[in-house]
């Protein structure tokens, strides 16, 4: 048998299912009346949250929303319009590498390890600063929600 | 995964019918998913002019990658998680909210446990009950959820309104299952000393 009160979080964990916590702690409830009412009251918030009002919106959102889809699918199903920039751009890399093939082989195969270490320090460098921006951005983004 | 819903559709039925072609049966999606995505939207936006717009603009996106849901989820799982993302996105557009860390607990020390249990807690429990009615206690707790953060707000929301797991709401909000149960337990935490602040000062 425990002899400290519980912890809210314990209160919290019984008022939602008891079964959840140690029997110890069950049994410290049916003994004490601070940590009964106390689990009590959140058994009351937790009821009340249950039971409150729900939202809605005033309009009518299928209609509103049915009624925005049907011109945006016509216009989605026309896929003509992209086969007709990807056949052009295929048709031209297709040619390019037909004529210019050799050079773009010799410019890979060419390039001293100088270079390519080069090239592989900046690219890294720049991700690097990519991934910090992102995560800033990210703690920046999680902080505003907790304000 | 195959998820009945109320019309007897399941997810996959409904997700077929509509990309070949019946367009009308998203309408039974937007009916089946519009609760939960306006408990979303009403927690996390605060101006109801801006909220017609973006329910309008979650469920077009949705129509749009219908496509792409793979059924990993339920399917009102994936809409929710496409409002949420749609309020985040408005929220950071209109900079609507203040950058800093919401202090949960700050009433604490002026509401604590040490104050409000002065009395037997019996006592204070029973009062309490008693000087606030259920419609008392209903008005004075969405006053009190309304001044939660838009995160807390709708985090309590779906898991003791709309009944959902901490699995899903991890599926919707993207947060670890950890700070999904802590965000819960500061925000309940804060609810029970508001009320029992209010409590207070309405007996004084």
């Amino acid at each position: 048998m425990i002899k400290n009160h519980l912890s809210d979080m314990n209160l919290q964990q019984y008022a939602l299912n008891p079964a959840d916590i140690e029997p110890d702690l069950i049994s410290h409830i049916s003994i004490c009346n601070s940590c009964k009412q106390k689990a009590e009251t959140y058994q009351q918030l937790f009821s009340a949250i249950e039971q409150q009002a729900t939202p809605f919106f005033d309009f009518d959102l299928q209609n509103f929303v049915l009624s925005q889809i049907a011109p945006r699918r016509r216009v989605s199903n026309s896929g003509f319009y992209v086969w007709l920039l990807i056949l052009p751009a295929g048709l031209f890399i297709s040619v390019s590498g037909w004529f210019f093939g050799d050079y773009l082989v010799n410019l890979i195969t060419g390039i001293s390890s100088m270079t390519l270490y080069l090239l592989l320090t900046i690219t890294a460098t720049f991700l690097s600063f990519q991934a910090f921006d992102m995560y800033i951005k990210y703690q920046k983004q999680m902080d505003a929600l907790n304000c | 995964m195959t998820n009945q819903t109320d019309n007897n559709f399941t997810d996959q039925y409904l997700v077929t019918k509509i990309l070949s072609g019946h367009v009308n049966m998203f309408g039974i999606i937007i009916k089946q998913t519009e609760r939960l995505v306006a408990q979303i939207v009403f927690k996390m936006i605060p101006v109801a002019e801006d909220r017609k717009d973006i329910a309008q603009d979650i469920y077009l996106k949705a129509f749009d990658k219908l496509d792409g849901f793979k059924f990993g989820s339920k399917l009102s799982t994936w809409i929710a998680r496409i409002a949420y993302n749609s309020c985040l996105d408005f929220l950071a557009k209109k900079k609507l909210i203040l950058p800093g860390d919401w202090n949960g607990d700050a009433g604490a020390q002026e509401t604590g446990s040490g104050i409000l249990y002065n009395k037997s807690p019996q006592i204070v429990n029973d009062e309490f009950e008693k000087t606030l009615n259920r419609k008392e206690l209903h008005s004075l707790l969405q006053a009190e959820i309304e001044k939660l953060p838009p995160l807390y707000k709708t985090i309590i929301t779906l898991y003791h309104s709309e009944g959902l797991s901490y699995q899903e709401i991890e599926q919707i909000t993207s947060l670890p299952g950890g700070t999904i149960k802590s965000y819960l337990f500061r925000a309940r935490k804060s609810l029970k000393e508001s009320l029992l602040f209010k409590y207070k000062k309405e007996e004084l």
